[in-house]
């Protein structure tokens, strides 16, 4: 008995200290990752994959809000232009 | 046949997106407007084939996607990698922060496979939905989704390491 309760203990300990570094998860990271290589069913970081987002919408949406460059009025007035001697 | 009114209005309100997405694909800011500029030409020549009514952009997205392979094939993609060379020796030297910089960002994008750099780029980052993606690029909607899916994993995977070596 007294063993298992020991057991018991030693579990209850390692439980916490686990989740407590699961709380914060944050610059870690890198030491998480590092050489264990190929480890299943353990996604990439939510963190970087929110970043990678945030900045493939900024990449798109950048170029999307530009004001459009003149070149492409001219190229329509050439288009109509040729349809209308057609 | 003349172009009716409301396919030129449409033409015009869909450059924003042809340039974002002509550039978030090539990565160079002329290539992408010319990449453009070719698909105006050929939506103009082809218009009689558009079926009036249907989703316009899709169309568009299809005809720049074909143009953008077609030129690769051509041209091959060493002026792109001379320019990922450039921007990956800049990200080493000057970059001691740990968030995500675009430069990076469109490194790691020029190093995906075809496939998955258009989907990531049409579901990620134009915010398109995977139905609309799987039809510009002729694939069912559950190719799209794990496309999009593995784009994101290899993305972060690259970009995760790249953190840790900067930050050594």
């Amino acid at each position: 008995m007294p063993c298992i309760g020991g057991l018991c203990k030693l579990d209850g300990g390692a439980a916490a200290s686990c989740g407590e570094l699961m709380k914060k998860p944050t610059h870690s990271s890198p030491d998480a990752g590092m050489p264990s290589g190929g480890h299943h069913g353990h996604g990439p970081d939510p963190v970087v994959e929110e970043a990678i987002g945030r900045q493939l919408r900024k990449l798109y949406d950048e170029v999307a809000s530009e004001p459009v460059p003149d070149r492409f009025a001219e190229l329509l007035r050439q288009l109509e232009q040729q349809d209308g001697k057609g | 046949m003349a172009v009716s009114q409301e396919l030129r209005d449409g033409l015009i309100g869909n450059i924003p997106s042809l340039r974002a997405f002509a550039y978030s694909l090539c990565g160079n800011a002329t290539r992408a407007d010319d990449l453009v500029q070719e698909t105006m030409v050929k939506a103009w020549a082809n218009f009689s084939s558009f079926q009036e009514g249907t989703n316009l952009r899709a169309w568009l997205f299809t005809i720049l996607r074909n143009e953008f392979y077609s030129q690769m094939r051509k041209k091959g993609r060493e002026v792109e990698d001379a320019d990922g060379m450039i921007a990956e020796r800049q990200a080493v030297i000057g970059n001691q922060e740990s968030h995500i910089e675009l430069e990076e960002l469109k490194q790691a994008l020029n190093k995906l496979p075809d496939d998955q750099r258009e989907a990531i780029i049409l579901v990620g980052a134009s915010g398109m939905a995977y139905e609309e993606a799987a039809a510009i690029c002729g694939v069912a909607v559950g190719t799209m989704k794990s496309r999009v899916s593995r784009a994101r994993k290899r993305l972060a995977e690259m970009l995760q390491r790249d953190e840790f070596e900067l930050a050594v």
